[in-house]
């Protein structure tokens, strides 16, 4: 009997009782495990080096065996590398973190999805960042942003954003490390005995970590709160356990809803846990957490310019027999639909244009195979 | 994830609306289309509103389905609702104005889903009763995020974005540009005012017309509070905008008792009002706040009795001042409004079910009602026992000068 009362009530309060973290769309669709980060982008590796080996053979017979696929590391390699562009790119700009930080998310998320033998991230990062100003609120007129990119045109920059926002899933909200980090900052001026000079310094240090976590998997494996706790371990292992403590000691203060270290407990716990879940973040910052080295990643996109699909370039074979099937099915498509609405229209049918799969086919030809 | 487009429902400024049916589903859904700017690509409020209405979900705010985009065009697919709470008063009201069950049961469900926005750092910043929408259950649902903000960003002011003046706050008239939350909770207080009467509270005709309006009722306020708006106003920006001029001088209004504008309204729902609608934007209560008023979770009604069946009897009201017991209460308090407002869902869909003869089984949900409106009552009358055992109340917490506080257990 009481069920039924608290039926509408109930059901509706658990749903809203989720922390906010964990309704977002990063927490749903981004986040991986080591293992499953590996295997995503090794099995794309493979699938785009399948279909470009296809586009080579068409072309001319024979004439994949002689090259040399990048493969999912050497892919990461580039991308990192761009990375560190879009680092360079905001400071020209004077971006706000944010939209840096936001920027580098697309660009990563964006591989997850594609191979840099279809899109160089040269132009993907210019796409990410342009399309980071728009989501974050810090809106630049394309003109002005092209203009200030060298041999870059604003229909460059536009060409790829249906592109990159697709890929995205349109989950343009992103949740950060820094903004983490910057609650830790004032929840540790709130602890008793903190020296303040001592704590600036730290959180200095502290953000140059989570820049330096910009470079690394960090964000698809772990939560910004485990991210921005690491940094300040990193910067003060005293103060960052001092923080963890006045966490779980219960009366002293309820957990913020900024910053729980683990938002899928709601029991506490033990200090100990979690300085060492920290652990293997530590690592992966301090090992990953620089810019690649040009050599190495000069050679990779040496080797891309011989890899790259050739259905993609502009005025080869491939390319060009890419766009008579394409548009032989926009005609087709075109022919079909006419065919529809005269149908319709004998029909008394009011009903005209059709929004769906056909539409979504014709445009994902171009991006997928 | 196909869709026969049907017909229009409307044009805004950077997209245009039409109501659409899927193919493999059936169910009705509304269709955005974004008008995509060659210079610019995606229009960057069509980017916000995507980028916002995918992280919020909730049954008071409308649901973004799916995004969908052929090279020419960008489809945002929404949950469908009938009509908007504009077209809902001139279709259910009396001469625009709603019965006061039905004013409480928006009332509560618009606060709950701006709560909502506020909770996840979102402003709406463009509430007006066309952007509230109304579907056959009688749910109200937040609508049309194309000029939200993420907050935490500082705000820049876009001299193009018309927004409605009826309903801004005066903080944001006279040019503050540090404004928050505050602001929505404005807008509600003007909504509420208007399901009452029927008609807009404040209609200026610019935006220094609209603050006279504003000051001519809830009086003009003093040189201080002024002064520090003012003061939050922005310095003047790089690009040659005019600085805000001093404090302007205003004719010195009285305050008008919103009793003398509203007569229909209960006490309860005056003093609602009064806390929403504070000159002072941190006098103003928050949304979250605002759910536990007694307007919504007092033990009677003061004005017309609710239909019978309508409604689940509302709860006692008072925060308690033992934390354990405020906090296991005010829990109750908004469950059993909530309950109120679903089972008043049901009624308002009841009612149009027989004015129009489409729902036919309306009447066993009503009964579930019926018995739910029982249990509510059983709880309602336990959580009053409990709180009365206690020995002590407080009342309603707030400082809102020249209003008479509640005699504790009074009503």
């Amino acid at each position: 009997m009481t069920a039924a009362v608290s039926t509408p009530g109930a059901s509706s309060s658990t749903v809203e009782k989720v922390p906010l973290y964990q309704g977002s769309t990063q927490y749903r669709h981004w986040r991986f495990s080591p293992e499953e980060l590996v295997h995503t982008r090794v099995s794309l590796n493979a699938a785009a080096v399948r279909v470009i080996k296809d586009a080579f053979e068409a072309d001319s017979l024979g004439s994949s065996t002689a090259v040399a696929f990048l493969d999912a590391n050497e892919e990461n390699l580039l991308v990192k590398l761009y990375i560190g562009k879009v680092s360079q790119l905001c400071g020209h700009f004077r971006f706000p973190e944010e939209v840096e930080a936001t920027a580098v998310s697309y660009l990563k998320r964006f591989y997850l999805k594609n191979t840099v033998m279809d899109w160089h991230p040269k132009n993907v990062m210019l796409t990410a960042l342009f399309l980071a100003t728009k989501t974050t609120n810090h809106p630049i007129s394309l003109e002005a942003y092209a203009h200030h990119i060298p041999k870059t045109a604003p229909s460059d920059v536009l060409e790829l954003e249906f592109l990159v926002a697709q890929s995205l899933g349109f989950d343009f909200a992103i949740w950060h490390a820094h903004k983490a980090l910057w609650g830790i900052w004032l929840d540790i001026q709130t602890l008793p005995d903190i020296r303040m000079d001592e704590l600036r310094d730290a959180y200095d240090v502290a953000l140059k970590h989570v820049r330096e976590s910009r470079l690394t998997d960090a964000e698809l494996i772990y939560t910004p709160s485990q991210i921005a706790l690491t940094c300040f371990s990193l910067a003060s292992p005293s103060l960052a356990s001092a923080w963890v403590r006045s966490k779980h000691t219960p009366p002293a203060s309820p957990p913020t809803p900024t910053s729980p270290p683990t938002p899928t407990s709601p029991s506490p716990i033990p200090e100990t846990d979690i300085l060492e879940l920290i652990e293997p973040i530590k690592s992966m910052i301090l090992q990953y957490g620089t810019m690649p080295d040009v050599e190495a990643v000069r050679e990779v996109d040496r080797r891309l310019r011989l890899c790259k699909n050739p259905e993609k370039i502009v005025g080869s074979n491939a390319y060009n027999r890419k766009l008579e099937a394409k548009e032989r099915k926009a005609a087709e498509k075109r022919a079909r639909k006419a065919a529809l609405a005269r149908k319709a229209m004998e029909e008394g049918d009011p009903f005209g244009d059709t929004i769906g799969p056909q539409d979504l086919d014709d445009d994902d030809d171009d991006d997928d195979d | 994830m196909n869709y026969v487009q049907l017909e229009k429902l409307g044009e805004g400024t950077y997209a245009t609306v039409y109501k659409g049916r899927s193919r493999t589903t059936n169910e009705i859904v509304a269709l955005k289309e974004i008008h995509l700017d060659a210079e610019e690509g995606t229009p960057s409020t069509a980017i916000r509103e995507i980028s916002l209405m995918k992280e919020l979900k909730h049954v008071n705010i409308v649901r973004l389905y799916d995004v969908i985009h052929t090279e020419t065009k960008l489809v945002l697919i929404f949950e469908y609702c009938e009509r908007d709470l504009k077209k809902y008063m001139d279709a259910h009201g009396d001469r625009g104005a709603l019965d006061p069950v039905t004013v409480r049961s928006f009332m509560y469900q618009l606060l709950k889903g701006t709560a909502f926005c506020h909770e996840n750092r979102v402003l709406h910043r463009d509430l007006k009763p066309q952007n509230l929408l109304i579907n056959r259950k009688g749910e109200l649902k937040l609508g049309d995020f194309g000029l939200a903000r993420a907050f935490g960003v500082p705000v820049n002011t876009f001299s193009n974005e018309v927004v409605t003046l009826w309903y801004r706050a005066p903080d944001v008239l006279l040019g503050s540009r540090t404004y928050s939350t505050s602001i929505d909770v404005w807008s509600c207080g003007c909504i509420f005012a208007e399901m009452i009467s029927g008609v807009p509270l404040f209609r200026g005709r610019d935006n220094q017309d609209q603050l006279l309006h504003i000051m001519r009722i809830i009086g003009t306020p003093d040189d201080r509070l002024l002064r520090r708006i003012a003061t939050e106003a922005a310095p003047p920006s790089a690009d040659g905008q005019q600085a805000p001029p001093a404090p302007k001088q205003y004719p010195r209004y009285p305050k008008i008792p919103f009793q003398q504008v509203l007569p229909k309204a209960s006490p309860q729902a005056l003093d609602l009002l009064e806390r929403l609608l504070q000159f002072d934007p941190s006098k103003r209560i928050s949304a979250a706040d605002a759910l536990n008023h007694p307007y919504f979770t007092s033990t009677a009604m003061a004005f017309p009795v609710p239909p019978p069946g309508a409604m689940a009897p509302p709860n006692y009201n008072f925060p308690h001042p033992h934390a354990h017991h405020q906090q296991q209460l005010s829990q109750q308090q908004q469950q059993q409004a909530h309950a109120q407002a679903q089972a008043h869902a049901a009624y308002l869909a009841q009612q149009q079910g027989m004015q129009q003869g489409v729902y036919p089984n309306q009447a066993t949900q009503a009964q579930a009602h019926a018995q739910a409106q029982a249990q509510a009552q059983a709880q309602a009358a336990q959580a009053q026992a409990q709180a009365q055992a206690m020995g002590h109340f407080i009342p309603y917490q707030g400082s809102v000068p020249n209003v008479p506080q509640y005699a504790a257990g009074g009503r």
